[in-house]
């Protein structure tokens, strides 16, 4: 597995375990942990982008450009939709 | 524990075996399940459907990347090309009619899901491909830009268009092709989902019963879902385009 590849799976592991945990959390006893758990689920695939985006321009990374820009026009995409 | 929690769940488990399986969110199955199960507003049930597709696509992505089997660099530049599409769309919206295009698209769709149909030689896609001035990659982003533009204007997810660009276009095995799209969908999806939830569109209870669902049938999907084998899953997603464009074809001739 490509360095990339892997940095991607440990945050969507990291997040969406996370994500699991407060939804649980809050189905057993702290409601505002389950909005919490939502947000980190959506949060979860963007955050996995980025850190890609990261890796890709320290390591100089022709992908770099497509990734930088996927964010920013996902962020345009959000602005104009909001 | 409110009564439509169930099959809110169930309805989740579902889509998430589809997303794992074929790559796609499952929109067209949660949004329709939401409003008539839960009687969720429209805004609420396309919400949940987003958050949905954001599970799948981390829950799949999770041991699809770990297995090797997302082409990280083409997923990560067609989605640039697709959202740039998408927002394009988002723009000209008032610009392009609706009940055409929606003609245009499932025909066109139609046609993809004979060709996505397994059989033994070459598809006439391929053969067009071939004959081709430009090469594969170039088209690929043509392509994703043009699904990018479809996908904003008609609300249809991603995934039942990155797939077959994926696997007809550059020419990744189906699975590979399933594997990066379930990661592809799961950016879009992630926008989209979050705008909903910052216009407080978002009711949370309803959404995690689905999202948990969800979550329960990716993870044993993509993890076994190799045991099928190619020739299954790609008379399943031919099937399912069918579906998809059959629908579509209704709504555009029903708004000319």
């Amino acid at each position: 597995m490509h360095v990339h590849e892997r940095r991607a799976a440990r945050v969507l592991v990291g997040m969406g375990g996370l994500a699991v945990v407060c939804v649980a959390s809050g189905m057993t006893g702290i409601p505002r942990l389950i909005t919490a758990g939502a947000v980190l689920m959506m949060l979860a695939p963007l955050t996995a982008l980025a850190s890609v985006a990261l890796g890709t321009l320290r390591a100089g990374d022709r992908l770099a450009g497509y990734a930088i820009g996927a964010i920013l026009v996902i962020g345009v995409g959000m602005l104009l939709a909001y | 524990m409110p009564p439509e929690t169930l099959p809110l769940f169930a309805v989740g488990v579902a889509a998430g075996v589809l997303g794992a399986l074929l790559g796609v969110g499952g929109g067209l199955l949660i949004v329709p399940a939401l409003s008539l199960l839960a009687g969720l507003p429209i805004r609420a049930a396309i919400a949940a459907s987003l958050v949905c597709v954001c599970a799948m696509s981390v829950a799949s992505s999770v041991i699809y990347l770990r297995r090797g089997r997302v082409r990280l660099p083409a997923a990560v530049e067609l989605q640039f090309f697709s959202v740039l599409g998408a927002v394009t769309a988002g723009l000209g919206a008032g610009w392009i009619p609706g009940g055409p295009l929606f003609v245009v698209f499932a025909t066109l769709l139609l046609f993809t899901a004979g060709q996505m149909w397994p059989s033994g030689g070459r598809s006439i896609i391929e053969r067009l491909l071939d004959r081709s001035q430009w090469s594969r990659p170039n088209i690929a982003r043509v392509a994703a830009v043009g699904g990018g533009i479809v996908s904003g204007l008609l609300g249809v997810g991603g995934g039942i268009l990155n797939t077959p660009v994926l696997h007809l276009v550059i020419g990744l095995p189906f699975a590979t092709a399933v594997a990066t799209s379930a990661y592809m969908i799961g950016m879009t999806s992630a926008a989209g989902a979050l705008v909903y939830f910052a216009r407080g569109d978002m009711m949370t209870a309803a959404t995690t019963a689905a999202m948990l669902g969800t979550l329960t049938g990716a993870v044993p999907a993509a993890l076994g879902g190799h045991r099928i084998g190619a020739r299954g899953l790609r008379m399943a997603f031919a099937g399912l385009m069918v579906v998809v464009s059959l629908l579509m074809l209704r709504r555009g001739l029903a708004d000319f």
